[in-house]
């Protein structure tokens, strides 16, 4: 991951005057600027070779049915247009999709214009293609319109080369103010990026996704910034770039903006169990900043403190909170007692982050608060809020308590040079000092059980403004203890090839919380379908489930436990007089998921995490043990397993297996250790239990 | 560019109707209707479904709908909190309307201003239909939902369809029809018993109560194969000025022969494509061949769809100029080349969703989706044997031909095509024909393996695999076009629901871009741990590789319900060579393993020589389609078939080493 601060001023002769940075900041420049603008001479693009001709297959990715061997792309905010252009080599027939072009825009707003499509025969030869251009609705709601213009470019077959170009310009015939139905569309040359939570000091000015669904050998990308933004002070800015996942990249940023030149940008695929797609895909994002920002790091300061500022003014309470916290705990003076009772208050807090949708007249009747005080008088508010009533509420109860910004790991890691303050901080929790150390709290989230932090808040990126001084940190972690799915089977052989009996499978810490809340919206019926369907997919391919019972273990805690009747299909297999079961018949091995003996990226697990199993099997009558498999132990930093088996009495064996996965992040270079752990274990539970005919 | 939307919200969310149409008098009514018991799982119910037609003599039709939905769990709303009508060449959608009475009393109206409308259709590069989603936002658990729409449309088929079985009960079903004099109407009941209809003086009415809901059950056919659906068909004295009444398939096959004749004539261009494209070739077989290849090949599959684009193709020449055409198109490019040859085709109208076309269905244009070709073989020796082949009384051998499919060369019947039905457009021999099916006891898997097993408990494997028929078309569906990365992750995939954890060391798929041969796939893998001790005890997998794809018919829960549809009939072998390790014996050589019932035979044996262990298997299903009450013999084979893979040998030492 890389970034830069260019520096560079902005150096329009748009002046329009001190331009504010709080919301309400909108200073429109009009459509007629555009005419003062000359026409820059476009830079040449590069020939086609011979080897462009040649090329009949992609060494870098044999079989693929294309390569881009060029792309272009042109965000030109002075002329507000876009502007692209695309070299493609069909390789194989279904290559030949690539000449199917389709060029979304809003229809309303803008026209695409000057399409130019030339195809280049392998002998070199070169002809004009003037398809016809048709154009399709993608969505339309009233006049407001999102069209796509469609062409497919005719005769085209593998070994071709395909150039085409287009441009999106405003549309000549549009005023600079529409109202369409209920909406108003405003056309001014300015950005906000978030009408609730606007970022004081930066501004996106373009995001690339650099990867297609094709490899591209060589791709430059150019942007030619406003001339005035909401961040601009007297129209002054920064321009700072970051990217993700490219390596030596060197923009170059002049006058004219900031142009970059990328080679070989394979195309994305997905890969099981990997860090979110925003952290491994390659981007480049370019950022306007405030003026006063210099480095990355004042942008951090400078936008914690705006954060601190903005929650210190929320958790204002003055004697409110103190009557409510007399309410609440009372003469109670025992600290984590205390704690509780005000923790259990937030969480009865309606969180309209999480309700179900809402009525009109439901909607109608939300009034919006402006501090603690109307979130606890009207017992509603959003997840911020109520994260920072319990923060207020603890601290009124003398408890020395911070509330700290997150970046939810779910969606994205943190990168410290992206200047997105509330766009990677995107979520609070808050820290209590008890005793003599401090403990996490997610009060925010409902349903959160008393001293859980659910895991996407964990182990992050976190920060805090205390003392005018900000701090980076790592939120808690969970270990793999914290977090389990334990299974309690009771089976026996049924006669027919399959293990018959009860299954109960107990799901506690961050398994039990995130079923709580993934499945929120799902009524009892379709839980209990999600739950057999999941024990189903561990289970060899053929068996059978039966929901039976659903146990909340705890009215606190979101632990649960799920009671199935289950038939484990085809796993006793009889060899002459003897009868093979397998140590551990509860998997699938078709869902194994460490297959490939390579891996492109990272392997990434939600949260370190332990699997248990308490295995009864009654012995079949007329059998008796001949052999068990050995006990196994395996240890290390990064994972554990044992597995157990023993004769209980005489018609009785007793498994029992516990495998953790004790990191949640697996970097790729540790990637054969991981699945040589997961062959261990594969190849450990299929191990024979081998019993005889008495 | 560079613009800035701002939404500002006037006290109301964007797509309800300011003021709020209020719900009429019969959905309100409605709100009153007492449940019946339904099963706990119901997530929604529909207290009625009504469609009206009124037919008038010019053939213009208007429909009318109107529906009321109870919700019962939130799990129904995503599915039906919205009313989708199509604007189309031949269809305007005049009104539509939705209501939602929630369970707090609170109302919400919309209506055709809030409707978002889109053209994309899947597979499609362009198509003019406009279709409009009227979607609500504020539909609950317990939500009572009304849709009213009316539509006027200009017919090219005199007919109307009521599809009254949906995937949710319907309490409450009816149907209505007005007509003028002179018009006689057909009433054709589709999976359904046929019903009481009340007659009135042009007019004529159906209602049904208590409709189940369509369910899910593995390896079921296609809902349209399966719901229950009334087809009226508008006959008139007089001929109308919109549409035909096609009182047979010759009616409909002579209709589209009308429509696409012009099309599929050969122009110079096109003469001169199938001169160059059969230089010097005389016999008539390679002929068809290549002219068959160009199009399945090198005209590049693009849908674009204007008008009565949607049945008409487009010209032969203009086809081949763009190099690009959907179905209908390359068959009449293709017909055209022929037709340059002086060898007679027919378009053959198909649907290629199994089962949805019947002998017996009831003329309708509604029951297709793919068009084909029938080429005429000029004599009786030309794909002699093939499974593509029909003979039609008075027409002669026809090769039944898909030219937008690029897996299948003339003699092959692409699977979706096996024992499926389709229109033949041949003039006055036109008809609704039933192709053939290929047979249970060709091999279109055959695997060779040759194992070693090691006595530190590893197996080393390589494997040739010879594709043939239904296996080589779905495995060049999967593989042909992807690069290397993907074709390795399929393999992987397969692997690890055979071995679980292994290392795939080689592996190479041949002629994968040849579909007149056999798809050659050669892998070598090694697996550790396969043997696997206990004690004294070794053991081991003998059969080593997954046979079939997955178990999912064995999830059945209930009763079977709907018959049981697989892809195609055809046989897999196995021949394995697994060499024991070097001082292990066989404790016991099991003798074979055999189930044959009417759905499909099992074998399997294995024979010990010398240090190898030669496994021979053998899967052979006869029947792709059972009906429900056959489901036992799946059952059982699948359950064998199951235990199987997983069955054990059992190894000792001897103490000699080789």
């Amino acid at each position: 991951m890389e970034s830069r601060f260019s520096f560079r001023k902005n150096k329009s002769g748009y002046h329009l005057g001190q331009m504010m940075l709080l919301l309400i900041s909108l200073v429109a420049l009009l459509d007629f600027c555009l005419s003062a603008q000359t026409k820059e001479p476009a830079r040449p693009r590069p020939p086609i070779t011979p080897e462009d001709l040649a090329l009949t297959d992609l060494p870098e990715l044999p079989g693929a049915p294309a390569v881009c061997l060029y792309y272009e792309r042109i965000d030109d905010r002075e002329k507000m247009e876009l502007s692209v252009f695309k070299r493609i080599k069909i390789l194989t027939p279904s290559g030949r999709d690539y000449a199917n072009l389709e060029i979304p825009y809003y229809a309303f707003m803008d026209e695409v214009k000057d399409i130019k499509v030339n195809v280049y025969e392998t002998s070199g030869k070169t002809r004009e293609v003037k398809p016809e251009i048709l154009e399709k609705i993608a969505a339309k709601r009233g006049e407001s319109e999102y069209r796509i213009k469609t062409l497919a470019i005719p005769d085209v077959s593998p070994g071709q080369i395909i150039d085409y170009e287009y441009r999106i310009q405003p549309r000549e015939d549009n005023s600079w103010i529409t109202i369409l139905g209920n909406l108003l569309y405003i056309r001014i040359k300015l950005f906000l990026l978030n009408l609730s939570i606007p970022d004081l000091y930066s501004a996106l000015g373009v995001s690339w996704s650099l990867q297609d669904s094709i490899y591209i050998r060589k791709a430059r990308y150019r942007f030619v910034p406003d001339p005035a933004i909401a961040v601009a002070r007297k129209s002054k800015y920064n321009l700072a770039w970051v990217s993700n996942q490219l390596k030596n990249v060197q923009p170059t940023i002049g006058d004219k903006g900031l142009e970059l030149e990328l080679n070989d940008i394979l195309p994305f695929e997905k890969e099981e169990f990997m860090a979110p797609e925003s952290n491994e895909k390659m981007a480049f994002e370019v950022y306007y900043l405030d003026p006063s920002i210099k480095n990355i790091q004042t942008y951090w300061e400078k936008s914690a403190q705006a954060w601190k500022k903005d929650y210190e003014e929320y958790m204002k309470g003055g004697k409110a909170l103190d009557r409510e916290v007399q309410n609440l705990v009372g003469e109670e003076t025992d600290p984590e007692a205390r704690l509780e009772k005000i923790y259990e208050r937030v969480q009865g807090i309606n969180n309209l982050d999480y309700a179900r949708e809402m009525s009109t007249k439901e909607r109608e009747k939300l009034k919006e608060n402006k501090d603690v005080v109307d979130v606890l008088k009207r017992n509603y508010g959003r997840e911020i809020a109520i994260a920072r009533t319990f923060a207020a509420l603890a601290r009124a109860a003398g408890f020395e308590t911070y509330l700290v910004r997150v970046v939810s790991r779910d969606d994205k890691f943190f990168n410290p040079n992206l200047p997105l303050f509330y766009g990677q901080f995107d979520s609070e929790i808050v820290m209590v000092k008890m005793g003599n150390k401090f403990q996490a709290f997610d009060p925010g989230l409902p349903g959160c059980p008393y001293g859980i932090v659910y895991w996407p808040r964990t182990g992050t990126t976190a920060l805090t403004f205390e003392n005018d001084r900000m701090s980076f940190f790592t939120s808690p972690s969970t270990s793999a203890d914290d977090s389990s799915r334990r299974q309690i089977a009771k089976l026996q052989p049924d006669g027919q090839g399959n293990l018959a009996g009860t299954i109960r499978v107990e799901y506690s810490g961050q398994e039990a919380l995130s079923k709580k809340l993934e499945y929120r919206e799902k009524d009892e019926i379709k839980f209990k379908e999600i739950l057999e369907e999941e024990l189903l997919k561990k289970l060899p391919a053929g068996s059978k489930v039966k929901f039976k019972n659903l146990v909340w273990l705890s009215a606190r805690a979101a632990d649960l436990a799920a009671e199935f009747e289950a038939t484990v299909a085809g796993v006793v297999t009889e060899a002459g007089d003897k009868l093979l079961l397998p140590v551990y018949g509860l998997t699938n091995p078709g869902r194994y998921p460490f297959r490939s003996a390579f891996r492109k990226y990272p392997v990434c697990f939600n949260y370190p995490y332990t699997e248990i199993d308490d295995i009864v099997i009654e012995l079949p009558d007329g059998y008796e043990v001949e052999a068990l498999p050995e006990a196994k132990i395996r240890d290390s930093e990064r994972a554990g397993f044992s597995l157990a088996c023993s004769q209980e009495g005489p018609g009785q064996l007793r498994v029992e297996r516990r495998v953790a996965i004790k990191k949640n992040l697996f970097p790729v270079t540790e990637y054969i250790h991981l699945k040589e752990f997961f062959d261990f274990v594969q190849a450990r539970d299929s191990q024979p239990i081998v019993l005889r005919k008495k | 560019m560079g613009i800035v939307l701002i939404t500002i919200l006037f006290g109301i969310r964007a797509g309800a109707v300011p003021g709020g149409s209020r719900p009429p008098r019969w959905l309100t009514e409605m709100a009153e209707t007492p449940l019946p018991e339904l099963a706990p799982e119901t997530e929604a119910v529909y207290l009625l479904n009504e469609q009206k037609i009124t037919y008038s003599s010019s053939g213009n039709m208007v429909r009318y709908g109107r529906q009321a939905i109870k919700i019962l769990r939130s799990e129904g709303i995503e599915r039906l909190k919205f009313l989708a009508r199509a604007n189309t060449f031949n269809t305007r959608v005049r009104k539509m309307n939705a209501w939602v009475i929630n369970p707090d009393g609170s109302k919400q109206g919309y209506d055709i201003k809030s409707a978002i409308s889109t053209s994309l259709a899947p597979d499609t590069l362009y198509w003019d239909v406009k279709t409009l989603f009227l979607v609500m936002s504020e539909v609950t658990q317990g939500s009572l939902i009304g849709y009213e729409w009316e539509e006027e449309v200009k017919p090219l088929s005199l007919e109307d369809v009521f599809i009254f079985q949906l995937r949710f009960p319907v309490l409450q079903a009816i149907y209505q029809a007005e007509y003028s004099s002179g018009c006689q109407p057909r009433l054709d009941w589709i999976n359904w018993p046929e019903s009481s209809v009340t007659i009135g003086p042009r007019s004529f009415s159906v209602k049904l109560s208590d409709v189940p809901a369509i369910k899910d059950e593995p390896l079921k056919p296609p809902d349209e194969a399966i719901a229950g659906r009334l087809l009226v068909r508008f006959k008139t004295e007089n001929a109308p000025r919109y549409g035909y009444f096609f009182s047979d398939w010759k009616d409909m096959g002579l209709w589209y022969e009308q429509l696409s004749r012009e099309r599929r004539q050969p122009d110079e261009s096109v003469r001169a494509k199938a001169s160059e494209l059969v230089s010097r070739i005389t016999d008539q077989r390679t002929q068809i061949e290549k002219l068959a290849a160009f199009v399945q090949q090198e005209i590049r599959y693009v849908s674009i769809q204007i008008g009565i684009g949607g049945y008409q193709p487009h010209r032969a020449s203009e086809i081949l100029a763009n190099r690009y055409g959907d179905c209908k198109d390359k068959a009449t490019l293709l017909a055209a080349l022929l037709s340059s040859l002086n060898i007679d085709s027919y378009y053959l109208i198909v649907n290629i969703e199994p089962q949805v076309v019947k002998e017996n269905s009831p003329v309708s244009l509604f029951w297709f989706n793919h068009v084909i070709l029938g080429i005429k073989l000029p004599d009786d020796k030309l794909y002699e044997g093939s499974e593509a082949v029909v003979s039609i009384p008075g027409l002669g051998r026809l090769l039944i031909f898909d030219p937008t499919m690029p897996h299948s060369p003339p003699g092959r019947l692409p699977f979706y095509l096996q024992k499926n039905n389709g229109l033949l457009v041949a003039g006055e021999h036109s008809r609704l024909l039933h192709f053939p099916g290929s047979s249970p006891d060709r091999l279109e898997l055959i695997r060779r393996g040759q194992f070693v097993l090691l006595a530190d408990g590893t197996l080393k494997g390589d494997v040739t695999e010879t594709l043939a028929g239904f296996q080589a078309e779905v495995a060049r569906l999967r593989l042909r076009d992807v690069h290397e990365q993907e074709r390795r992750k399929d393999m992987e995939d397969f692997l690890a629901r055979s071995v679980g954890s292994f290392t795939l060391e080689n592996y190479q798929y041949l002629n994968l871009n040849e579909p007149d041969r056999e798809v050659v796939l050669q892998y070598s893998f090694r697996a550790a741990s396969y043997l696997s001790k206990t004690g004294d005890v070794f053991s081991f997998r003998p059969n080593i590789l997954a046979m079939v794809d997955d178990y999912e018919v064995l999830k059945q829960k209930d009763d079977r319900k709907y018959p049981v549809l697989l892809s195609v009939v055809g046989t897999s072998q196995d021949e394995f060579e697994i060499k024991l390790p070097a001082g292990y014996i066989l404790e016991v050589v099991p003798g074979p393993v055999e189930l044959r019932n009417g759905f499909a035979d099992y074998y399997s044996s294995l024979e010990l020589n010398g240090g190898a262990l030669r496994l021979k298997r053998l899967f052979k299903i006869k029947q792709d389609y059972l009906p429900p009450d056959r489901f036992r013999e799946i059952l059982e084979m699948f359950r064998l078939l199951s235990s199987e893979e997983r069955r054990r040998l059992l190894l000792k030492k001897t103490g000699k080493q080789d």
